[in-house]
C-alpha cells in the first residue's frame, strides 16, 4: 500500500508591499495573499510539515492582516502574508529547524521566533504578538524568547516521532526497524516484527521517503531473522525523521492494521553537512545467552556474538544554492558469530546431562551494504522535486539447524565435498532490497491547488540455499522419533537417552526458495483551498500499485526427483518411508484427470506430466485506492476541524495462471475533530473513527495459488525399496529407488495411526473454486481520542485512547473431511457465495451423472470411464466446497479488540536534557491474533490456522499472545559541558508484562501440528514481566570550525536480565482434541485420540526464548 | 488550572471503556446433557459400537434375543428397559433380513458421551461414578469409570477421524464384566456433575436415567495368531475382497475391508470356543484360487504367538496352554507378554509366547487352550478348548 507525499497550497488575498530584506525567489510569494487559515489542516503523513498560526495585536488582540511572514530553513526561505483573521500556513516545509520572522507592513517591526521544530506529518501552531504602534516607533525587533509549540494541532493521529536527537543521544540500534519499538505501547512480537495498537508485527507498513518498502511478501520489515526476507530497513544515519502512526490515519492513508511507519530520508541543505561514524560491538564486551536445553531433546545451540562491526559515511550539501541539493550515504555493517551445539542426555529424574565432548561450533557471517541518495531540486518555491535511491544488499551465511550435524553421522552420511557437517547446518541467504522513488510538488492557482505525483520502484529479491552446491541436489531426509544414540553413534547416548524431537536432518539441504518481486507505485493528489461556510481543504487522489512476485521453491535432490524422506518408527522396530513433492495441475486438471499414471507412476518418470521439480509461482496484485476528503473548519470557530473522507480500495489477487482468485471492493470511512480550544498550539483535544482495510500480502498468492500440491506416500515399508538399510543410505535420491505401491493400498496398522492412511495422498490447493465468491477485505474499526496539553514550556502531557476491534478477515479453512482448502471470509460468508457454490455443486454433479451414464453405455470405452471418473472427482471436490464454505460461514466471527489508554509526558530537548515516558494499559482479547500465529510461530498471513478446522474454534478465545497489560518506557539524556567538549548521558528503560500462555496439544499425530487449545487461550499463566535499562554515554568535542568528534558507548540491558519471552507451551505432543472450557484440573483427564491419558511435554512451561543479553557497543562520530 | 472533568469521572471512564475485555472461558451454565451411551465392544470381538441415544426406539413386542428383526427399521433398539439389542443384517442382498442381537462381548465397555466437561471432584477422589449390577448376582463385579475430559462434537478432524466426540465416561467392570451375565450400569446422579459440583447432569429418553444394560457372551478363545507365511509380493498389500454381487443388485456395495492383513504381519487364525479347529495361517481368508505355501519362512522362526481371550484371565491359565511340536510336548517357549515375574501384570486378555531359541525348520506346532482354563472370575472355557497349527518352513 501507498502512503503518500502531501503538500499543502493555501490562499492568499491580498498583495503586500515587497520587503527589502526578502530575495527576489520570497518577493514573489509576498505579493501572495492569504485567504484562509487552516483550522484543522489534515495531517500529511510524508516527507514533509507544517507551520500555522495567527498573528495578533499584542496590545489589542486585534487580528493582522498583512503581515508578511518568513520561514527560513535548511534549503532556503519562504514567505507569505497573514490573512484578515491574522492567519497565515506554510506548507511542505522539510523536516529540520526554522525561525519564523513577522514584518509589519510600512514599519521596521520585526518579530522573530527561533527554533521551530518541522516534523514530517505535522503542524505546529506558532501564534505572534505584535505591538504594532510601539513598534512603529521603536524601529526594533522582537525575538520572542519562549518556545514554539510542538504539538500537532493538525490531526487526530496517534503517534510518535523520533528524531535525530533521539537516536544519536540514546541507547538504540541503529536502525529504524528497531527505533519504532520504543514507541508508546509498542513492542517487538513473535513476528520479528514490532506490534502497533494490538496488531501483529505484519500489518504495519513502512514508509520511505513516501514510499512503499513494505516486504512484498509477509508484510514484515527486514530484521535480520534466518530464512525470512521484508521490507527495506535502513540505517538511522541516514534518516531524519522516524514517525510511527499508531491509529487516527485520514482517509489518504491505507494499507495498514497496525501502525505507518514513515521515515524521511536526509537531505542536502545550502550548507554542506554530514558525518563519518563507525561502531564495535566486541564480544569481549558482552554477555553470553542462557542455553535453553530442551527436557526431552538432545541438542540445543548457544549463540555467541563475535564482533558487529559498522562504518559509514553521509554528507549532503548544495549544488545549487537554494535550488539544488544532493546528499548521499554508506554504511555498511559486518558481523560475524558463531553457534555452539550442545548435546544432552536426558536423566532418570527428567533432568539433561551435558555431553561435554560433543560441543560443534558453527561460524555466521552477515554483510549488509546500506546506501541511500537523495537529490532535491527546487526550481522556484512552488514546485520541488525530490529524487531518492536507497538499498539493502545483505549476503549471510548463518545456522540453518543443529538437528542434523553430529560427526559421527559422517562415517554413515558422508558428508558432500567433505565439508562436514557445518555446511550441512548452514544456510546461504541473499536478500537484496533495492528502492528508488520520484517525488514532484507544485503549487498552482495563487497556491490554492496543489499537485502532487509520485512514482516508486521497491525490489526483493531472496534466495535461500545451502553454500554447498552438492547439497541442494540431495534428498534431505527427515528422521522422526529418533535419537542421536542411533542417528550419530554418540558417546553417552546410548539407550536412547538422546531424543531428537521432533526429527533430525541428513542429506541435502531440503526447501530451497528463491524470489524476485518488484512493487511499482504511483500516486497523484490533489488538494485545493477554499473557503465555503469556513475554510475547506479538499484532498482527493489516487494510489496505484502493481506488484509482481515470482517465486520459485523447491526441495534438495537429484533431478527428476527432488523430494523428502520422513522415516517414522513404526512400533515394530521398521521405518516407514514418506516423500513429499510438489505436483502441479493445471485449472481444472484433478488427478483423476490421470487415471493411467497415478502421481508415483509420475515420480518414477520424471519426465511426467505433472511432476515438477521445481514449483514456479509467478503471482502478482494490483492494488488501487481512490480517496476523498474534506477537512472543514467552520467559519466561527477555525480552531475546529472536522476531516470527513472516504477511501476506496481495490484489490485484486492473481495466481499463477494469471486469474484474479481474489478481487476485493472495500470502502473505508473515515471520520474526526480535532479542537484547540485555546487556539495556541498548546492543547489539542481530538477523536476520529474509521475503518482499516488490509493490504494483503503477496504470500497468499504464491503458496496457495502458486500451483503448489503436496503429495504425500505413507505407510510404504523400507522393505519396498532395494536398499533397506536405511541408515546406510546417501541421501542420494533414494527414495526414486522404492517401488510404489498400488494407489489407494492400505499398509500401515489399523489402530488409527495416521501413517497408516493409503500411500498416495494429495493435498490439491489449486484447483478451483478455492476462494469464495464475493470475498471481501479484511479490516479494523477504530476508535482514537486524544487529549494533550502543553503542561509547561517544552513539556506536554497526552492521554491516548484507542479502541480497535476486527471487523472482518480473510482466511483459509477446511470443513469437509476430504479437507479441500477454500479462501474465504471465516464468520462472514455472504449468502451469495454460499448459493455460488450450491449451483458450482448441482452442475458439477449433472455433468458426472452424464458422463456417468455415457461411460455405462459404453463399458469397453476406457475413455469415457475415465471421463466419468474425472467428472465425478470434480463433483466431489464441488460437495466438499460446499461443506466447507457452509462451516466456515456458521464459524465464530473473528475476533480482535483492543483497548489502551496510554499516558504520554514529553519534554523535548531544551535546557540540557530530554526526557519521554509513557505507560500503557492495554488489553487485547479476541479469537484471531492477526497474520502472525504466535502459538506456532508461523508467518503466512491470511494463511494461518486459525480456521483451518472447526477443532481450532474451540477454546479459541481469550487473551491474545499480544497482550501485555502494563507497558512503561522512559527514555531521557543529559548534557553538559565538561571540558572543551560536552558529555551525554543517556537512559532508556522498559517494563512491561508477560505474554499469555497457553496449553497446546496436537492436532494430527506424527505431524507438527501444535495448534490445539487444549484448554481457553491464554489461561496457563504469563511469562515474566520484561524490564531492560539501557544507557549511552559520550563526549563530543569540537575539533574545528562546524566539525565535531564524537565518542560513545551504548550499553545494552545493562542488568543483563535475560527473562524468558516465550515458553514451550505444548502440553502435549499427543493429538488430543480441546477440553472445552476447561481448566487446569481437567488436563488431568485429558485423554489423546487413542483413549489412552495424554501423556504431558515435559518441557511445558520451560523458557524457549530469553531476552537478549547484555552487549555494548564503542562508536566515534565524525559530524561536520 | 481548571479540573475539566469531576474527580471520579476519570476512574469511571476507564472502568466504562475496559468492560468486557475480560474474555469468559466457563462452561456453558446448566447441566451436562447425555447424550450417547455406547456399547463398545473390544477390538479383539470386532471394535463394534452400539449408540443409545434420546431417539433410539423400544423394541417391538414381538421381537426376542436371537429372533429375527429388520435392519432398515432400525439398527438398534430397546428390547426390556435399558436392555440393548442391535438388528444386524444376515443376508446382503436382503436389507429387510436380519438378526437381533442382544449378547455382547464380554470385554465390551458402556462410553457415555456428554455435551460439556464434568465436575471432576467423583475422580479425583476416586468416588465411584456409576453403579453395576449383575444377573446372576455372583460372580460380583463394580464398576470402574475413566473420564476424559477433552473432546467435542463441533470439531472436524477429531470426531471425524478419530472418534472423539465430547467428554466421556468409559465404564467397564471391576476387575472384569462377568460372562453371560444381564449387566447394568447406572450412572449415579450425585456424582456425575456439572462444573459448578451441583447441577446433576440429564438426559432423555433411554437416557435419563443414565441406565444401560445388555448381556454378555461366553468365555472364549477369540484368537490364536500364529506365525504365518506372508501373501506373495504380486498381491501388492491390497486385501480388499471383491463385492459379492447379489443376483438383482442394482449396485454393488462395497464391503468393509475388515481387518487388513498386513504385509508380513501374523492375521488372526479364527479360534472357536465350542472347540472346532480353528484355521491356521495363510489359509484362513488369502482368497487366491491357488493358495501359496502356509509353511512359515525360516526367517520367520521367531515370530510369537499371540492368544486372545473374550475376558480377562489370571496367570493361572498360564498351566492351561501347551505347545507340542511334531506331536511331542514342546515347552521351550517363553511368556513374551505380559511380564510373568510381576502378578500385578495380571489380569490380562492377550498373552503372547515366542520360541525360547527358535522354533525348529520343517516342524509343525500346535497350540492349546485347554477347556478348564478359566476367566477371572472362574468361569471355564468349555467345550474342547482352542488350538492353532502351524508349520515351519524347512
Amino acid at each position: 500500500m501507498l502512503t503518500n507525499l502531501h503538500f499543502k497550497t493555501f490562499s492568499t488575498t491580498r498583495k503586500r508591499g515587497q520587503m527589502n530584506r526578502i530575495r527576489g525567489i520570497v518577493l514573489g510569494v509576498a505579493v501572495l495573499a492569504v485567504s484562509a487559515v487552516l483550522g484543522n489542516a489534515a495531517w500529511a503523513q510524508e516527507t514533509t510539515g507544517r507551520v500555522m498560526g495567527r498573528v495578533a495585536d499584542k496590545d489589542s488582540g486585534q487580528a493582522m492582516g498583512g503581515v508578511t511572514v518568513i520561514v527560513q530553513g535548511p534549503q532556503g526561505e519562504d514567505a507569505t502574508v497573514t490573512d484578515d483573521k491574522g492567519q497565515y500556513q506554510f506548507t511542505n516545509l522539510a523536516v529540520g529547524t526554522y525561525t519564523l520572522r513577522f514584518y509589519v507592513a510600512n514599519t521596521s517591526t520585526q518579530v522573530e521566533q527561533p527554533d521551530v521544530k518541522v516534523s514530517a506529518q505535522k503542524t505546529v501552531r506558532v501564534n505572534a504578538q505584535i505591538a504594532s504602534q510601539a513598534a512603529a516607533a521603536a524601529q526594533q525587533t522582537y525575538v520572542i524568547t519562549g518556545k514554539a509549540p510542538t504539538i500537532d494541532v493538525g490531526s487526530a493521529r496517534l503517534g510518535f516521532t523520533f528524531d535525530q536527537d533521539f537516536t544519536l543521544n540514546l541507547p538504540v540500534e541503529p536502525n529504524y526497524g528497531a527505533v519504532i519499538q520504543k514507541a508508546p505501547g509498542a513492542f517487538v512480537d513473535g513476528s520479528g516484527n514490532v506490534s502497533i495498537g494490538g496488531a501483529t508485527g505484519l500489518e504495519n507498513i513502512y514508509v520511505v521517503n513516501g514510499m512503499n518498502v513494505t516486504g512484498l511478501r509477509f508484510g514484515n520489515l527486514e530484521s535480520g531473522a534466518p530464512s525470512i526476507g521484508g521490507g527495506t530497513n535502513l540505517p538511522t544515519e541516514f534518516l531524519t525523521q522516524i514517525d510511527v502512526n499508531s491509529g487516527g490515519y485520514n482517509a489518504e492513508f491505507g494499507g495498514a492494521m497496525g501502525g505507518v511507519i514513515n521515515t524521511v530520508l536526509k537531505s542536502g541543505s545550502n550548507e554542506f553537512h554530514g558525518s563519518v561514524f563507525t561502531s564495535w560491538a566486541p564480544y569481549w564486551l558482552s554477555a553470553d545467552p542462557k542455553i535453553i536445553p530442551v527436557v526431552g531433546s538432545a541438542v540445543a545451540g548457544q549463540h555467541r556474538r563475535d564482533f558487529d562491526d559498522r562504518i559509514g559515511l553521509e554528507v549532503g550539501g548544495p549544488l545549487i544554492k537554494d535550488r539544488l541539493f544532493f546528499w548521499a550515504g554508506l554504511a555498511p555493517q559486518l558481523t560475524d558469530s558463531h553457534v555452539f551445539r550442545l548435546t544432552y542426555a536426558q536423566q532418570m529424574d527428567g533432568s539433561s546431562k551435558l555431553l561435554p565432548d560433543d560441543t560443534q561450533r558453527l561460524n555466521e557471517t552477515r554483510r549488509t551494504y546500506s546506501y541511500a541518495a537523495t537529490l532535491n531540486y527546487i526550481p522556484k518555491p512552488e514546485h520541488k522535486l525530490e529524487l531518492a535511491v536507497f538499498g539493502t544488499p545483505s549476503f549471510n551465511n548463518q545456522l540453518r539447524s543443529f538437528q542434523g550435524t553430529g560427526t559421527e553421522i559422517l562415517s554413515a552420511f558422508p558428508g558432500p565435498d567433505g565439508n562436514g557437517p557445518t555446511t550441512w547446518a548452514q544456510e546461504q541467504l541473499t536478500k537484496t532490497n533495492t528502492d528508488a522513488s520520484a517525488h514532484w510538488t507544485s503549487k498552482l492557482l495563487d497556491r490554492k491547488w496543489q499537485l502532487e505525483a509520485i512514482a516508486g520502484f521497491h525490489s526483493e529479491y531472496f534466495n535461500d540455499r545451502s553454500p554447498s552446491d552438492k547439497l541442494n541436489h540431495l534428498n534431505q531426509i527427515q528422521w522422526w522419533n529418533n535419537d542421536l544414540g542411533t542417528l550419530e553413534g554418540l558417546p553417552g547416548c546410548e539407550g536412547g537417552v538422546c531424543p531428537v524431537n521432533p526429527y533430525y536432518f541428513t542429506g541435502g539441504f531440503g526447501q530451497i526458495t528463491k524470489y524476485t518481486g518488484n512493487r511499482y507505485s504511483g500516486e497523484l493528489k490533489s488538494t485545493h483551498l477554499f473557503e465555503g461556510g469556513g475554510r475547506h481543504e479538499l484532498k482527493y487522489g489516487d494510489q496505484f500499485s502493481l506488484s509482481t512476485f515470482d517465486m520459485n521453491r523447491n526441495y534438495s535432490g537429484p533431478p527428476g526427483g527432488h523430494g523428502l524422506v520422513n522415516f517414522y518408527p513404526d512400533g515394530s522396530g521398521d521405518y516407514i518411508l514418506q516423500s513429499q513433492n510438489t505436483y502441479k495441475l493445471n485449472p481444472g486438471q484433478y488427478i483423476t484427470d490421470y487415471p493411467a499414471r497415478t502421481p508415483w507412476s509420475d515420480l518414477a518418470n520424471p519426465q511426467g506430466t505433472n511432476y515438477v521439480d521445481n514449483l514456479h509461482a509467478n503471482v502478482k496484485g494490483i492494488l488501487n485506492s481512490l480517496y476523498l476528503q474534506d477537512s472543514y473548519s467552520p467559519a466561527p470557530l477555525r480552531n475546529l476541524s472536522i476531516n470527513v473522507g472516504a477511501r476506496y480500495e481495490l484489490q485484486n489477487l492473481y495466481d499463477a495462471q494469471g486469474m484474479a482468485f481474489m478481487s476485493t471492493n472495500n470502502i473505508a470511512p473515515r471520520v474526526g475533530a480535532v479542537y484547540d480550544p485555546f487556539n495556541d498550539g498548546r492543547t489539542k483535544i481530538s477523536a476520529a473513527y474509521g475503518q482499516f482495510y488490509e493490504a494483503v500480502p503477496m504470500d497468499i498468492a504464491a503458496r496457495y495459488f502458486g500451483g503448489e500440491n503436496f503429495i504425500a506416500r505413507q505407510g510404504v515399508p523400507l522393505s519396498a525399496c532395494n536398499n533397506t538399510n536405511a541408515y546406510s543410505w546417501t541421501g542420494n535420491g533414494e527414495w526414486a529407488h522404492c517401488s510404489f505401491p498400488p494407489l489407494g493400498s492400505s499398509m500401515g496398522d489399523a489402530a488409527g495411526n495416521f501413517n497408516a492412511m493409503p500411500q498416495n495422498f494429495y493435498s490439491n490447493t489449486y484447483n478451483t473454486p478455492v476462494a469464495q465468491s464475493h470475498i471481501q477485505g479484511q479490516y479494523h474499526n477504530e476508535v482514537v481520542a486524544t487529549l494533550e496539553r502543553e503542561i509547561m514550556e517544552d513539556t506536554t502531557a497526552r492521554l491516548d485512547y484507542t479502541h480497535r476491534w476486527i471487523g472482518r478477515v480473510i482466511e483459509d479453512g477446511y470443513g469437509d473431511p476430504s479437507l479441500f482448502d477454500v479462501l474465504a471470509n471465516p464468520g462472514e460468508v455472504p449468502k451469495s457465495a454460499l448459493d455460488d457454490v450450491k449451483n458450482a455443486a448441482t452442475k458439477a454433479q449433472a455433468d458426472a451423472d452424464a458422463a456417468a451414464a455415457a461411460a455405462a453405455a459404453a463399458p469397453k470405452d476406457q475413455m469415457l470411464a475415465n471421463q466419468a471418473a474425472s467428472a465425478q472427482a470434480k463433483a466431489d471436490f464441488a460437495k466438499a466446497n460446499v461443506t466447507t464454505l457452509q462451516t466456515l460461514a456458521n464459524a465464530p466471527k473473528p475476533e480482535r479488540t483492543y483497548d489502551a489508554i496510554t499516558l504520554t509526558i514529553a519534554k523535548r530537548f531544551s535546557r540540557n536534557w530530554f526526557a519521554r515516558a509513557s505507560y500503557t494499559y492495554s488489553r487485547l482479547v479476541g479469537n484471531y491474533e492477526g497474520l502472525y500465529q504466535s502459538v506456532n510461530n508461523y508467518i503466512a498471513p491470511n494463511g494461518s490456522n486459525a480456521y483451518d478446522t472447526p477443532d481450532l474454534y474451540l477454546n479459541n478465545r481469550g487473551y491474545l499472545s499480544n497482550d501485555h497489560p502494563h507497558n512503561a518506557k522512559l527514555d531521557g539524556f543529559y548534557q553538559h559541558p565538561l571540558g572543551p567538549g560536552k558529555i551525554t548521558l543517556g537512559l532508556s528503560f522498559f517494563a512491561r508484562s508477560g505474554m499469555p500462555r497457553n496449553y497446546i496439544s496436537n492436532l494430527v499425530p506424527g505431524t507438527t501440528n501444535q495448534i490445539v487449545f487444549l484448554l481457553p487461550r491464554g489461561t496457563a499463566g504469563r511469562t515474566p514481566t520484561e524490564t531492560q535499562l539501557d544507557g549511552h554515554i559520550s563526549y563530543a568535542q569540537k575539533m574545528q570550525r562546524n566539525m565535531t568528534l564524537e565518542a560513545f558507548v551504548d550499553l545494552f540491558n545493562i542488568f543483563d536480565q535475560q527473562a524468558a519471552l516465550t515458553t514451550d507451551d505444548n502440553w502435549t505432543f499427543d493429538a488430543v482434541a480441546p477440553i472445552v472450557n476447561g481448566t487446569k484440573k481437567d488436563l488431568a483427564y485429558a485423554k489423546n485420540i487413542s483413549g489412552a491419558p495424554a501423556q504431558q511435554n515435559k518441557n511445558f512451561g520451560n523458557a524457549t526464548s530469553y531476552q537478549a543479553p547484555f552487549y555494548s557497543r564503542l562508536g566515534l562520530r565524525l559530524m561536520f | 488550572m481548571k479540573r475539566l472533568f469531576p474527580r471520579a469521572v476519570p476512574e469511571a471512564l476507564i472502568a466504562l471503556l475496559f468492560l468486557g475485555c475480560s474474555p469468559s472461558s466457563n462452561p456453558k451454565p446448566g447441566a451436562p446433557v447425555l447424550t450417547t451411551l455406547s456399547i463398545v465392544e473390544p477390538a479383539s470381538a470386532g471394535g463394534s459400537r452400539w449408540d443409545v441415544t434420546k431417539d433410539t426406539p423400544s423394541c417391538p413386542a414381538t421381537y426376542a434375543d436371537g429372533q429375527d428383526c429388520d435392519p432398515t427399521a432400525f439398527a438398534i433398539c430397546e428390547l426390556d428397559k435399558n436392555v440393548v439389542c442391535h438388528c444386524d443384517g444376515t443376508d446382503m442382498c436382503t436389507p429387510t433380513k436380519g438378526s437381533l442381537t442382544c449378547t455382547y462381548a464380554p470385554g465390551s465397555v458402556v462410553v457415555a458421551l456428554f455435551d460439556r466437561i464434568l465436575d471432576t471432584t467423583a475422580f479425583d477422589t476416586k468416588t465411584p461414578v456409576a453403579t453395576l449390577t449383575t444377573d446372576p448376582a455372583n460372580p460380583a463385579a463394580s464398576a470402574a469409570a475413566d473420564y476424559s475430559s477433552a473432546g467435542s462434537m463441533t470439531g472436524l478432524v477429531f470426531p471425524d477421524f478419530f472418534g472423539v466426540t465430547g467428554p466421556t465416561i468409559t465404564l467397564s467392570g471391576a476387575p472384569a464384566l462377568p460372562v453371560d451375565s444381564t449387566v447394568t450400569f447406572v450412572l449415579d446422579m450425585n456424582t456425575v456433575r456439572a462444573k459448578d459440583g451441583k447441577t446433576a447432569f440429564t438426559g432423555s429418553g433411554p437416557l435419563a436415567n443414565g441406565t444401560i444394560a445388555f448381556k454378555t457372551g461366553d468365555f472364549t478363545v477369540v484368537s490364536i495368531a500364529v506365525p504365518t507365511a506372508p501373501p506373495p509380493m504380486d498381491m501388492g498389500g491390497d486385501m480388499t475382497p471383491a463385492a459379492p454381487t447379489c443376483p438383482d443388485a442394482a449396485m454393488p456395495m462395497e464391503m468393509d475391508a475388515g481387518a487388513d492383513a498386513a504385509e508380513g504381519g501374523t492375521p488372526d487364525a479364527e479360534a472357536s470356543g465350542d472347540g472346532g479347529t480353528p484355521d491356521a495361517g495363510a489359509s484362513a481368508d488369502a482368497g487366491a484360487a491357488t493358495p501359496p505355501s502356509t509353511d512359515v519362512p525360516a526367517n520367520m522362526d521367531t515370530g510369537t504367538v499371540t492368544i486372545t481371550f473374550s475376558n480377562p484371565v489370571e496367570m493361572a491359565v498360564l498351566d492351561h496352554i501347551t505347545f507340542t511340536e511334531d506331536g511331542q510336548p514342546f515347552t521351550a517357549v517363553t511368556v513374551k507378554s505380559p511380564d510373568t515375574t510381576m502378578m500385578m501384570t495380571f489380569p490380562v486378555t492377550t498373552i503372547v509366547y515366542a520360541p525360547k531359541t527358535t522354533w525348529a525348520h520343517g516342524k509343525t506346532y500346535v497350540v492349546t487352550v485347554d477347556p478348564t482354563a478359566e476367566d477371572v472370575f472362574g468361569a471355564p472355557l468349555g467345550g474342547q478348548g482352542a488350538s492353532a497349527t502351524f508349520t515351519m518352513a524347512k
